[in-house]
């Protein structure tokens, strides 16, 4: 299996050295630092209440969690997959994204248009399926910001001007929860990124996370960020014994 | 002293029953996977005969259905150290050909 | 990990293996096992730092794991960026990792650039430096910088060559960015940077951008206000500007002028306010003053060109007559924008409800009269008093992160001194002071500015020029000729870089320099914020900070007791000796402690508060505790307009404004001057054998000279190359098809590139545009080194050229 993508010459080193740990640990390093494993990306601070709007009062972060709850019914009926096209997968969404958290760049074609009108709207705001490419559009989480392209940018080449040794924490699991049930926590940020049905809805929203009940509104009733700090709080009985 | 580790992959549905089966056996110490139909299995046996022994029997148990090895080492502090007899002794770990892992359950129904 | 034995160590090594072979099977398992999960999972450790990158600063936290950068967020605490980035942001730190970093020294032998040990590159420069100076005078080295030095860089080399060696050969390449900035500051304030803060933006109702797509080069800026537009449906955002881009999309407001013209616009846009009598009229008698200086100013362009400017007093009624010539109706062909747009301009500045910000950089400032122009920017804004108070006032944004920081604060320029200039007595005995040399050491008159460094470079009088990160054989106009100067014999070129670049071809010794968050610095923005970060990633291989390197070079030469620091407190040091010059209310810097705990600090800090607007007794302790200030008026802030939307009535009695108080100590007489700036043609302008414009610039993706950011993955696949934008009616004349290769030809050289019809911006009809940061296409063999004289900042917008078609 993983063993045997191994170069041949490396067994023999090993058996001389007799210890297939070595040669899996050597893959251990390639894994964990190239390769999709199983990582949890540790910081999951909830967002603070973030005043992109600059009036100082503080802006419920949850507030986009609702701005569908009238428009998105139809979410409900579309969830299935449609056999004839093609399905985002979190493979293709990761690959379009420099690290964890990082703005994906535009994988399609760009009418050199767009690059002046920043446009993006009609086609990402509601989403809707796009001949052109044989998809779904997926909907933008943050449409207020209609600088598309200052974040956003297009894939003109598969060129590089120099080679990179650029490497990156591996993506967080999916699917973590506190015992078996129980409802996964988020495992990113919500920076610009509230409301869930954008990415976890829909038609073009990736099959592997998908959500079975987007008719449920109230995303984060159920589903949290996390802390990176400790686990649980607890303290002594005496507080004089707090450490 | 033979410590193995391995990946094991039950039959679909099989996962909490393999384990309690594993865990019950002398030399076994299992660690089962939060989030996917997956356990990790390590053996900790004192000789090389037993450690054959432990894993013939981990290999017949039913609900299995692959084992994954991924870690093999014979402590070179005893006598019966032979790490080139050892090595050829373990196989590289397969799949069981023909048949895939079990899916990865994705999206939970109501509890 | 904890300690373990050998047992314990094999059996958690055996899970590790099976858990990561279970990760390639399910890539997002997890064994809800702490040690394990903890294993697997790697610890991200966020950590602040400004952005390497644009003059905006934002606010970056950097993701840190096994010892490398790993990812970027923005910081939510940081008031510039609110945890926004822009895509060179978001992939900052992948510039770090380029497979061709300079890890080494590297010293030339018989035409090759070898490694050597970096001890003895910094020997050799030191030997250098002491052989050029005793064979050649102190004024045959110099140091070119950069906007993009920290603090500590820049200081230590202003104190190195202006303190202890003893010449004022210090420049950078903020010259050739902010130098008309700088000039326009001075002659208008007397006071360098700008009196606003970007918290305008959230004030604001009318943006007026003069030449700049601030879309692309301040996206987080324009974001802001493009979120504030949101909110406020009537804010206006309008567009100056010589080609249609992404900004002009953006826009409420489109309007195309003739490259130069701004000039006369600015005028026509003063004469109309004047005519409908918007003007604030007490503001303008309690804090203006007016003043005419020469014109016919030249262009630089002589050998030793040099220039001085002088103020005559001028009145209120001069400023009438010399307005007379800019009536809108009589200008706006010349312009290129209608009369009736003109005074919709001068009615936005002029409407008492409304508050106005107007935004520029290099449109402005890389002009042959530069200088001019950004008083002229002044002149309407103090006509009508909307200026130094929250939504309302000039800003002039800075393309560099540190060029405020670094270049105008610590004064890197042949000019300059941490405090004052160098002809100033006191300044220099104040330096000698803080510096512990004799005040001998320093001397007196300035040499040379950037481009007249560069000339000298070549004729032979500098012998010795040490190069921190920049690349002047990139970003110098008229670029065949600086850079045949620096290749001529007997030049010694130290260059310390991050990255192979076309000045690493040119230099003797190259010194591997740390970048950015591999060692400790400060930055300072456009408004007037120092943002400290801390060393976050170890550097690779020899690379060795620009601080130290100076330092090291420093101690070789005998300097040791003027740089006795230590390697591990040297910045704060540092940071504690540079922030004496600075100590009095109008620009007191914040400690160092409030720096590193603080996404940046706003000068002047004064009592633990920013000094958010400057010169308004409101907001600042300077203008309160000078003469003159008087604060008699209790409302000494915002100004309330009669009712609506009403044009003023003037000085009547019975105007319901408040006065506006303002004490404008930069200069002796506590008022702001307005000057009397005429049009005067460019330098080169298109003729029959050269019939087109060629303005150069940026694009979103890219920074300056692309050295850092084509090494970014993401960012060279979006924009790959450098191209010419053409006109699409221009091209239909001339045949010329999108992607069809090309020429461009001036009388200074030519370069081959490929024509973009439509693309990322239009240019009007007989111009052409291109972007800079392709080293692989140097626009600037193309460009002309014609300056502002008053500045000494190169005109990078306006230039002849002809298209020739390839093949």
């Amino acid at each position: 299996m993983v063993a045997r993508r191994e170069h041949p010459s490396t067994l023999a080193v090993l058996r001389r050295l007799g210890s297939i740990g070595v040669m899996v640990a050597g893959m251990l390093v390639v894994v964990v630092f190239f390769g999709p494993s199983g990582h949890d990306e540790h910081d999951y601070r909830a967002v603070a209440a973030v005043d992109y709007q600059g009036t100082g009062e503080p802006i419920a972060a949850e507030a986009d969690v609702f701005f569908d709850l009238h428009g998105d019914l139809d979410v409900v009926s579309s969830t299935e997959e449609s056999p004839h096209i093609a399905v985002s997968s979190l493979e293709a969404r990761r690959s379009r994204r420099a690290f964890p958290g990082a703005p994906p760049f535009i994988p399609h074609e760009l009418r050199p248009e767009l690059q002046r009108t920043q446009d993006c709207a009609p086609c990402h705001s509601i989403g809707g399926y796009t001949p052109e490419f044989v998809t779904y559009a997926p909907r933008t989480p943050h449409p207020t910001y209609s600088n598309c392209l200052q974040c956003h940018v297009p894939r003109t080449t598969d060129d590089l001007f120099r080679s990179t040794d650029w490497a990156t924490v591996a993506w967080p699991s999916l699917g973590t929860v506190a015992f078996e049930g129980a409802p996964p926590i988020i495992p990113h940020r919500l920076d610009l990124r509230t409301n869930c049905l954008t990415c976890h809805g829909g038609p073009a929203a990736a099959r592997e996370i998908k959500t079975t009940h987007p008719e449920r509104f109230n995303c984060r009733q159920c589903h949290v960020t996390r802390d990176e700090s400790e686990d649980v709080f607890s303290r002594p009985m005496n507080p004089e014994d707090r450490p | 002293m033979p410590l193995c580790s391995y990946v094991v992959i039950p039959r679909f549905g099989q996962k909490e029953k393999l384990g309690a089966a594993l865990s019950s056996m002398e030399g076994c110490e299992v660690l089962p996977a939060a989030n996917a139909d997956l356990l990790l299995l390590v053996t900790d046996t004192d000789s090389l005969d037993t450690d054959a022994e432990l894993r013939a029997r981990v290999e017949g148990l039913p609900d299995i259905q692959a084992l994954v090895m991924t870690f093999g080492e014979i402590d070179p502090d005893t006598p019966e150290g032979d790490p080139a007899g050892a090595s050829r002794r373990r196989s590289l770990p397969v799949i069981e050909p023909g048949v895939a892992p079990a899916p990865r359950k994705r999206n939970r129904t109501n509890v | 990990m904890n300690v373990v034995d050998r047992r314990e160590f094999l059996r958690r090594t055996a899970f590790m293996s099976a858990a990561s072979a279970a990760a390639t099977m399910v890539p997002e398992v997890a064994f809800g096992a702490e040690w394990l999960d903890g294993e697997l999972q790697q610890d991200v450790d966020w950590r602040k730092a400004p952005c390497r990158f644009c003059g905006t600063g934002c606010g970056l936290l950097i993701g840190l794991s096994g010892g490398r950068a790993v990812a970027v967020r923005g910081d939510p605490e940081s008031p510039v960026n609110r945890g926004l980035c822009c895509v060179k942001g978001y992939h900052s730190v992948q510039a770090l990792y380029g497979r061709d970093r300079i890890r080494n020294a590297m010293v030339r032998r018989n035409g090759r650039l070898v490694e050597v040990p970096l001890q003895e590159a910094l020997d050799l420069v030191a030997q250098r430096l002491r052989e050029t100076m005793d064979e050649h005078g102190k004024d045959a080295v110099s140091i070119y910088g950069s906007g993009q030095w920290t603090i500590p860089d820049g200081y230590v080399a202003s104190k190195l060559f202006k303190g202890a060696i003893g010449t004022n050969n210090v420049e950078a390449n903020a010259r050739l960015c902010m130098a008309s900035a700088v000039t326009g500051f001075m002659s208008s304030f007397g006071l360098d940077e700008p009196m606003g803060c970007y918290e305008d933006i959230d004030h604001a109702d009318v943006f007026v951008l003069w030449g700049n797509n601030m879309a692309e080069m301040h996206p987080i800026l324009f974001s802001r206000m493009l979120e504030r537009k949101r909110q406020n449906p009537r804010v206006r955002i309008i567009d100056l500007a010589t080609r249609t881009t992404r900004t002009s999309y953006a826009a409420d407001k489109s309007l195309l002028f003739t490259p130069q013209t701004d000039l006369a616009l600015a005028n026509a846009i003063c004469n109309e306010i004047v005519r409908n009598q918007w003007e604030d009229h007490d503001f303008i008698r309690e804090h203006v003053a007016f003043k005419s200086g020469k014109t016919g100013l030249g262009y630089g362009l002589e050998e030793k060109a040099s220039f001085a400017d002088e103020a005559h007093d001028a009145d209120w009624e001069e400023y009438l007559e010399f307005l007379a010539d800019y009536e809108p109706d009589a200008v706006a062909e010349l312009i290129g924008i209608p009369a009736d747009e003109i005074r919709y301009l001068a009615s936005l500045y002029g409407d008492p409800a409304r508050k106005v910000v107007s935004f520029w950089c290099m449109g402005v400032n890389q002009h042959t009269r530069g200088t001019w122009m950004n008083n002229l920017i002044y002149n309407i804004h103090l006509l009508v008093g909307k200026i130094s108070e929250p939504g309302n006032g000039p800003f002039s944004l800075t393309g560099q992160p540190s060029a405020c920081g670094t270049v105008r604060e610590v004064g890197t320029l042949t000019h300059a001194l941490p405090h004052g200039t160098v002809t100033q007595k006191e300044a220099r005995e104040h330096a000698a002071e803080i510096w512990q040399v004799p005040v001998e050491n320093i001397p007196d008159r300035p040499t040379h500015d950037t481009v007249q460094m560069f000339r000298a470079l070549d004729r032979g009088e500098i012998r010795f020029m040490w190069i921190q990160v920049t690349n002047p054989m990139v970003s110098l106009p008229h670029l065949n000729r600086y850079r045949e100067g620096a290749l001529k014999e007997d030049r010694f070129i130290v260059v310390s870089d991050v990255y192979p670049t076309p000045t690493t071809d040119v230099a003797d010794v190259v010194l591997p320099s740390a970048m950015w968050i591999e060692r400790e610095g400060m930055f300072g923005n456009s408004e007037r914020r120092t943002q400290h970060w801390d060393q976050l990633v170890e550097p690779p291989g020899d690379c060795m900070s620009d601080t130290w390197q100076l330092i090291e070079v420093a101690r070789r030469l005998g300097y040791r007791e003027l740089f006795p620091w230590s390697e591990e407190t040297h910045i704060e040091e540092i940071w504690n000796e540079y922030t004496r010059f600075h100590d009095n209310p109008k620009h007191r810097m914040a400690p160092y402690d409030e720096l590193r705990a603080r996404p940046g600090v706003i000068w002047p800090f004064v009592d633990g508060e920013e000094t958010k607007w400057r010169y308004n007794p409101e907001y600042d302790p300077a203008a309160r505790g000078e003469s003159g200030g008087g604060d008699e008026h209790a409302e000494g802030g915002e100004s309330r307009g009669t009712s609506g939307h009403e044009a003023p009535t003037g000085h009547d009695a019975g105007d319901t404004r408040h006065r506006r108080v303002r004490n404008f100590y930069g200069k002796p007489d506590h008022r702001a001057w307005i000057w009397l700036r005429p049009y005067e043609p460019p330098a080169e302008s298109p003729d029959d054998e050269y019939p087109f414009w060629l303005n150069t610039g940026r694009v979103v993706e890219h920074w300056h000279t692309g050295s850092m950011t084509r090494r970014i993955p993401v960012l060279h696949r979006a924009m790959p190359r450098a191209y010419a934008e053409v006109n699409a009616e221009d091209a239909r004349e001339m045949g010329i098809r999108d992607g069809q290769r090309i020429r461009l030809v001036s009388r200074r050289g030519s370069v081959e590139l490929e024509a973009r019809i439509d693309f990322r911006g239009q240019p009007t009809r007989g111009q052409v545009f291109v972007p800079f940061f392709d080293e692989g296409i140097l626009i600037n063999e193309v460009t002309l080194d014609a300056y502002c004289p008053i500045s000494r900042e190169p005109d990078y917008k306006k230039c002849a050229v002809r298209i020739e078609r390839v093949g």
